[in-house]
Order: C-alpha cells, then structure tokens, then sequence
C-alpha cells in the first residue's frame, strides 16, 4: 500500500490540474482558410482600440467590400493572402494578419500591435436593405 | 493643430448653433453627438417614443419621458438585448412636478437570455434651470433618479444607480447626463456637444469631433 501511495496521490492531483482554469491562450495567428472563412459573406463589428470608433464592413464572397462608419458608407475591396493576411483596399491596399485570443479576434497592425478587435461576425449583408444596390462610387450616404 | 482641424470645429460648431436656434424636436436622421463619444442617429418619432439607433447600429427606443430607462434595444442581428416596461406607478406625473416632488415606479426587465426582472426606481424633480447647450441658453428641467433593490430579509434599499439628469422640453432631449454607480465606484457624465441635421455631416468631421472629445488629435 506505501509503494501505491506516491502513484495515488499523483494520479488524483493530476486530476484536479485537469480542472484548473486554463490561463488566456497565447495569441494565435490565423490561416488563409480560417480568415476566408471568418469573413467571407459576413458583416464584422470592429473597434479601433486607437481612436476607439466602431465599423462595420461586409466582406462580399466576390471580393467586394462595404464599410460603413457612422452612417456613411465606402465601397472598396478584399482578398486573402496565401500566408493568411487579410488585404483591404480603399484608396490603398494594406494588408493585416489576423490573430485569435481565447475568443477575440484581433487585426495586427505594425508597431500597434492588436489595434482592431472584431466585435461580432454577423452572416449575410446587414449593411444593405435587402434588394438595394451595392454603391458605384467610393461613397455614398444612403 | 492643424488647418482642416481648425475648419472642421468650426463647421461644426456653426452646426450645432444653427440646428439648435432653428429646430424644436430633431428631425428623423439628425445625429447627436455627447462628450462622452456617444453618437446616435434619430430613425423615428413614435407617438410617445423615439427610435435612435447607436454608433454600434443597435435600436433604442426611449420614452418621451426622460426619467424612464430606454424601452428596448435590438442588435443588428434583430435580437432583443433587452426590454424594460412600466410595472407599476406614474412617473408621468413627475414631468411638470414642483421641485421636491418624488415618485416611486417599478419596470419589468427582459434581458437578452430571456431572464425576467423588477426594477426599482425613486425619482425626484429637482425644478427649473438655465444651462448652456450648443451654444446657447437653453431652459431644462433637472431630475434626479435612484435605482435600487431591496434586501430580501433586512428590507433595505441598496442603490444600485444614480441618475442626474437635465432635459430640455424645447429640444425633448436630455442634455446632460451624470450617472453613478455606487457598488463598482464609476461615474460617467455626459453633455450634447452637437446636433447635427440630416444629411449635413461628413465620417472626417465627426471622428475630429469625437477626437477634440477626447482631448486628442484628429486621428
């Protein structure tokens, strides 16, 4: 029973390490898969951890996008690169990674670091009423 | 500072005067922008309602009271976040009571999960006064509203929230706001610091508004 105890005591402890909460998982970067699939036909709440405004963008499976900050509206680009950054195009391309903490979502901006936290991830366009047409030029105000 | 800055306050600035000298009630799609980075956009006047919708593009709807909470809020999904009705008592009776005058009233409170709740309030008309909104002076009337619950075996109130409120009759908004929560130790305050008209703003002219807020640059 002595030379049982050690490997009792071990077993049950390693048991209530099992039920520990885990700490925050590390930051994980995405790939070009999850990123396709976390924004392609969805309508992203993201805040701006610097200036602290909110947008919402829909990302339309064709490549195109909508933006729309306090109710007006931009129409631009994406796309998703092999290594998984995620391009946006207004004016400018920039192209971001895009990174998961436990739950959240982040956009990685150089020297920022996760300056963009994705709110909410909503399907389809919610952005549009439905049967309105996508906006020809770069803005508009509906 | 620079010079688009400087124009931009300005514009705005005239806004706010212009809009606030020549309208009673907002118009649907005028926004109105706080001191505390709140900016909302007015959808709709409802009989005794008021539909706003937020920066975060949830519907609010307010009561035409100002010392009632807001009614219910839908997220963009169309999901209900929450939604609080009168219960019990006549706040309504408090809009044009003498200063001193208290009212009890209770809500019931839905929240997103679907879990059902009373609320407690004691709201107290605090009289007539003179404050300067958007560049002028402008008539309000101050309230001020207590939420609490009582202690199931003790009977004692726990104040769970404080509400300062000024509102304006003329504009039907409440133009400045202090609320306190005594059991997390916070105090957010708010004032109107524009109204802007339908259609006569710019995305560059409200992120400087919201930016000079702040107390920092334009971003």
């Amino acid at each position: 029973m002595k030379r049982l105890l050690p490997w009792i005591t071990a077993s049950l402890l390693a048991g209530c390490m099992s039920s520990v909460p885990q700490m925050p998982s590390s930051p994980q970067r995405l790939d070009a898969a999850e990123v396709r699939a976390l924004f392609m036909d969805h309508t992203v709440e993201s805040y701006n951890r610097n200036n602290q405004l909110t947008s919402f963008t829909y990302y339309h499976p064709d490549g195109r996008v909508l933006q729309q900050r306090f109710w007006s509206y931009r129409a631009g680009s994406w796309r998703v690169l092999p290594d998984g950054r995620i391009c946006l195009k207004f004016t400018r391309e920039r192209c971001r990674p895009i990174e998961r903490v436990g739950d959240v979502y982040y956009k990685v901006v150089p020297k920022k670091g996760r300056a963009v936290r994705y709110r909410q991830f909503l399907p389809g366009n919610r952005l549009l009423a439905k049967g309105a047409s996508w906006p020809r030029g770069p803005q508009f105000h509906p | 500072m620079n010079r688009n800055f400087l124009w931009t306050m300005g514009w705005l600035g005239y806004l706010a005067l212009a809009s606030a000298a020549a309208w009673g009630a907002p118009a649907p799609g005028t926004i109105a922008v706080y001191s505390d980075g709140r900016v909302v956009k007015l959808l709709e006047n409802k009989g005794d309602a008021t539909i706003w919708q937020d920066h975060r593009l949830r519907r609010i709807t307010y009561a035409a009271n100002p010392v009632l909470p807001p009614r219910q809020r839908l997220g963009l999904d169309g999901r209900l976040q929450y939604r609080e009705t009168l219960d019990e008592g006549n706040p309504a009776s408090l809009l044009n009571a003498s200063p001193g005058t208290t009212v009890e009233f209770r809500t019931h409170r839905v929240n997103a999960k679907g879990v059902a709740s009373s609320r407690n309030y004691q709201c107290t008309a605090l009289g007539i006064d003179r404050v300067r909104v958007l560049g002028r002076d402008e008539s309000v009337r101050r309230f001020r509203c207590e939420r609490y619950t009582v202690h199931a075996k003790l009977w004692t109130r726990q104040i769970k929230e404080i509400r300062e409120l000024a509102y304006s009759p003329r504009l039907r908004l409440v133009v400045e706001q202090v609320r306190r929560r005594p059991a997390k130790g916070t105090v957010r305050e708010r004032r109107l610091v524009a109204l802007i008209p339908p259609g006569k703003y710019r995305y560059a002219d409200l992120r400087s508004l919201l930016a000079a807020q702040r107390g920092g640059a334009a971003q």
